[in-house]
C-alpha cells in the first residue's frame, strides 16, 4: 500500500475544505471498501480524510454527535 | 511518499495502549504486532473471511480493513476480552459445549461475530432473511444464524456445530 497523509475532519465544512485542498484526497468512513482497494493498489489517495466521527447531515443519527467513548448520543 | 508515522491511543479490552505506527497499519496488525494480542487471526487480510473480526463500540468489524489510527479512542473488544477471569463468555462456553470448531483458526472471529450478532438480533435489526423487517421480535432460527454469520468462513466446515452453539448462547427466547 502506498503511504498517505491522514487527517481527521472535525466538521463537515472542514472535510469539504480538506477535500478541496488535494485533488488526490479521499474520504475515509469505515474503510471496508477503500482500504481493501488501497491494499490491492487499485486506489492510492495521497490524503485520507477521516469522516467517521462526523454527525450525519441527514437520515439515521442526524443531529446527533459521535463520542468516541459512548457512540452516538443526542446533543 | 515517505512513510507517515502517527501516535494512536487504542482502547482494547478496557486497557489503553499508546502506539506509534505507520498510518497504513491495520487494526489487526496493530493488535497482533504492536500489542501482542494474537487472538484475532489474519486469514485473507481482505475482509472476506472474518477471522479478524473484533468489536468496535460493541459492533463487529473486520479489523484487517480498518486503519489503527482510525480507531483512536474507540473501545475495541477482542476475543481476549470476552471472558471475565476464569469465567468464559456464554458464546465461548457454547462453542465448547457444541464442539463448534476443528482447527480453531476462525473461532476467535466466529465468537466475536456471534457476540455482536446476538445483540443485533436482540435489538431488532432485521437480516436479509427476516420475514417481518418491521417486527422487533427476531427468532434466531437456523436460517437467521446462517445469514447473520455469513461473514465468517470456516474452512473446516464446522458450521453444523457453530449454528447450534450460537443458538444456545442466544438463549431459549431467541
Amino acid at each position: 500500500m502506498k503511504s498517505f497523509a491522514y487527517e481527521v475532519a472535525i466538521a463537515v465544512e472542514d472535510a469539504v475544505h480538506k477535500l478541496g485542498s488535494d485533488s488526490d484526497a479521499a474520504l475515509l468512513g469505515g474503510g471496508t471498501n477503500l482500504v481493501d482497494l488501497m491494499k490491492l493498489g487499485a486506489a492510492h489517495p495521497s490524503l485520507l480524510i477521516d469522516i467517521a466521527a462526523l454527525p450525519p447531515a441527514c437520515g439515521r443519527g442526524a443531529g446527533r454527535r459521535h463520542c468516541p467513548h459512548r457512540g452516538w448520543g443526542f446533543q | 511518499m515517505t512513510p507517515v508515522l502517527r501516535t494512536a491511543t487504542l482502547t482494547v479490552n478496557d486497557e489503553q495502549y499508546v502506539i506509534e505506527c505507520d498510518v497504513r497499519t491495520s487494526l489487526l496488525d496493530a493488535l497482533r504486532e504492536h500489542l501482542g494480542l494474537t487472538g484475532s487471526k489474519k486469514g485473507c487480510d481482505h475482509g472476506q473471511c472474518g477471522a479478524c473480526t473484533v468489536l468496535a463500540d460493541g459492533r463487529r468489524i473486520n479489523s484487517c480493513l480498518t486503519l489503527a489510527v482510525a480507531q483512536h479512542g474507540r473501545p475495541i473488544t477482542t476475543v481476549e476480552g470476552l471472558a471475565r477471569g476464569d469465567e468464559l463468555h456464554v458464546v465461548q462456553q457454547a462453542f465448547i459445549d457444541h464442539d463448534a470448531f476443528q482447527c480453531g483458526y476462525c473461532t476467535p472471529g466466529q465468537i466475536c461475530s456471534a457476540v455482536a450478532m446476538i445483540d443485533e438480533a436482540a435489538a431488532g435489526w432485521p437480516s436479509a432473511v427476516t420475514d417481518d423487517v418491521a417486527g422487533s421480535d427476531i427468532a434466531l432460527n437456523r436460517d437467521e444464524v446462517r445469514e447473520r454469520m455469513s461473514g465468517n468462513l470456516c474452512r473446516c466446515g464446522a458450521y453444523a456445530n457453530i449454528i447450534p452453539a450460537v443458538q444456545q448462547a442466544a438463549g431459549p427466547g431467541a
